[in-house]
């Protein structure tokens, strides 16, 4: 109990962390999909369209996807590596993980689905072509962990991907903070009828590391050639780091 | 009057080339019934197009039974609706954003912007969520105002073929022959126990029709004998050898599944999921609707899993 971490805004023990997010998206998993293009006013699409795009799939490539909850990226991934690759979608959280299978079949893709610890992936070293993590690192109680294990998974001369919630431009900090203090919490009570889990949202993105921060642990787990770009003024930033 | 003749007869013939080369499609072809079929299936059909003449009143109070096996389905169906709107508006936001950058517009006059940007932002989204609200709201009436020709309200803009073909009642009352789907969703399953797992049901049946146009594509023999009946593994291999080396592709864009029912046959149950959605049959071809019913069969006995028998065509 001695070790803490911060889940939003708050402490708590390190081993609270896993079970706390856990409630989160066992809430909000089946309006996941809903939320996400009202809170982000449909842009989400466009940053996983250009995570997809930056991934630069080919056929027969191995993928794996983690924290990919409702598979947005996983079924985009399918169709490129076609029926000679592997793409692979995990979480760690369960009904997530139902939402996307669901989601996926409906699309007509049938990938092997996993439900694992990012943190100790079950995976041999050097297997994937690509390892992403599209808004779930924020999530992870240790993100270093998480990061040396994607480095692990990954063959020379694949890359990482790491889309995720950053530090905005600064101009438009004040708004964004009122965006997402106010108007986020209140659109979760109102739509999903959970505040708390839309609070926890906001507060896990301002507790999160910055662009260079990232940017320097993701170099510290091995990677290299580690760059980001920025959407939406820096609201989100797509860290991609190869492995040498 | 010879070289007419002749003339005539290669017109002909390359037309009838043309539709040989258009039929080597999904799995079954999807156009032709063969091996096990359901009377039930047949005997649904034509009921049905009538209850479509009559405003949909059978369809109507038939939707209440029917909604909790339906409950997931909505909501994927819709999704593609939020698209359009979103999108543009996205793209617009994105546009306006490159534009100011390049007309190198910055620091306090960026900032400016930038607040009037994240203000109609704001409003877009506070729009957003009352449409969604309102939408939420009319849920339930909607489902059963569909078939007596509301539907009006229900978003016209909503430009997937999926949705379309689930959505307007009034336009089915006009032809009724093209609305067969929406009235078969509204249709009372025959026959399935209480206790059945029906989401997991629909859920492996999804699998199994993926991954039979997948093995179909590959001509994987072996994968397609695991999941069919002997007689139907005869008749699919005779396909095969048929269609030749030729490569083949499927692509399943939506993939919706309705339990018909499930009927006792001798020792064997036989269930009929009726598959629906998108799917492309060509490489560069269009992406077209489909409907067809494909007859699952599994000794009573319980011994061995479910097996394609069978795929009917409702037309």
């Amino acid at each position: 109990m001695s070790r803490t971490t911060h889940f939003g805004f708050e402490k708590i023990a390190e081993d609270e962390k896993a079970e706390k997010v856990a409630s989160v998206f066992d809430s909000v998993a089946d309006k996941y999909d809903l939320m996400n293009d009202l809170m982000s006013g449909g842009l989400h699409r466009l940053w996983k369209a250009f995570t997809v795009a930056q991934a630069g799939i080919r056929p027969g490539f191995k993928v794996l996807d983690i924290a990919g909850g409702t598979g947005d990226l996983a079924g985009a991934f399918a169709r490129q590596a076609g029926p000679s690759g592997q793409v692979w979608l995990t979480d760690i959280n369960e009904s997530m993980l139902r939402t996307g299978r669901d989601k996926l079949l409906n699309k007509g893709v049938v990938i092997p689905i996993l439900l694992c610890d990012a943190e100790k992936l079950p995976f041999p070293d050097h297997y994937f072509d690509r390892v992403t993590v599209a808004f779930g690192l924020r999530n992870m109680t240790h993100k270093e962990t998480a990061l040396a294990e994607m480095q692990r998974v990954l063959k020379p001369g694949g890359k990482v991907l790491v889309l995720e919630f950053s530090k905005v431009w600064k101009p438009l900090q004040s708004l964004y903070d009122v965006y997402s203090f106010s108007v986020l919490p209140w659109m979760g009570k109102h739509v999903a009828n959970d505040a708390d889990s839309y609070r926890y949202l906001a507060e896990s993105i301002r507790m999160h590391p910055d662009q260079p921060t990232l940017q320097r642990m993701m170099q510290e787990a091995g990677l290299e050639c580690v760059r980001y770009f920025n959407l939406a003024a820096g609201v989100v930033a797509l860290h991609t780091g190869i492995k040498l | 009057m010879k070289k007419w003749l002749i003339c005539m007869m290669m017109i002909i013939g390359s037309t009838s080339m043309i539709m040989t080369e258009a039929e080597a499609a999904r799995l079954g072809g999807g156009r032709t019934s063969f091996g096990r079929q359901s009377q039930n299936v047949t005997r649904q059909a034509p009921m049905q197009q009538s209850s479509g003449m009559r405003q949909g009143q059978q369809s109507q109070q038939a939707a209440p039974t029917q909604s909790p096996t339906q409950a997931p389905a909505p909501v994927p169906q819709r999704q593609p609706s939020r698209w359009g709107g979103i999108l543009g508006g996205a793209l617009l936001g994105l546009g306006l954003g490159a534009l100011l950058s390049h007309f190198g517009i910055g620091g306090a006059a960026a900032g400016m912007i930038g607040t009037v940007l994240m203000v109609a932002l704001l409003a877009f989204a506070v729009m957003f969520i009352f449409r969604m609200m309102r939408r939420k709201n009319d849920d339930e009436p909607q489902r059963s105002a569909y078939a007596g020709g509301y539907g009006s309200t229900s978003t016209p803009e909503i430009g997937s073929g999926l949705a379309q073909q689930n959505q307007p009642a009034a336009f089915q009352a006009e032809q009724p022959a093209a609305g067969s789907q929406a009235e078969m969703n509204a249709a009372v399953p025959w026959g399935v126990p209480a206790d059945f797992d029906v989401p997991a049901f629909l859920r492996s049946a999804k699998t199994y029709f993926i991954r039979l146009q997948a093995a179909w594509d590959k001509a994987d023999i072996n994968d397609i004998r695991e999941f069919t009946t002997p007689e139907m593994f005869a008749e699919l291999r005779l396909q095969i050898q048929e269609r030749g080396a030729a490569p083949n592709v499927t692509d399943v864009v939506a993939l919706d599944a309705d339990l018909m029912g499930i009927e006792a046959i001798g020792d064997e149950h036989l269930a009929s999921v009726k598959f629906s959605g998108q799917i492309k049959e060509s490489q560069s071809g269009p992406t077209e609707p489909f409907v067809e019913v494909w007859n699952l069969s599994r000794p009573i006995s319980g011994k061995t899993g479910w097996l394609l028998a069978g795929i009917q065509q409702i037309s």
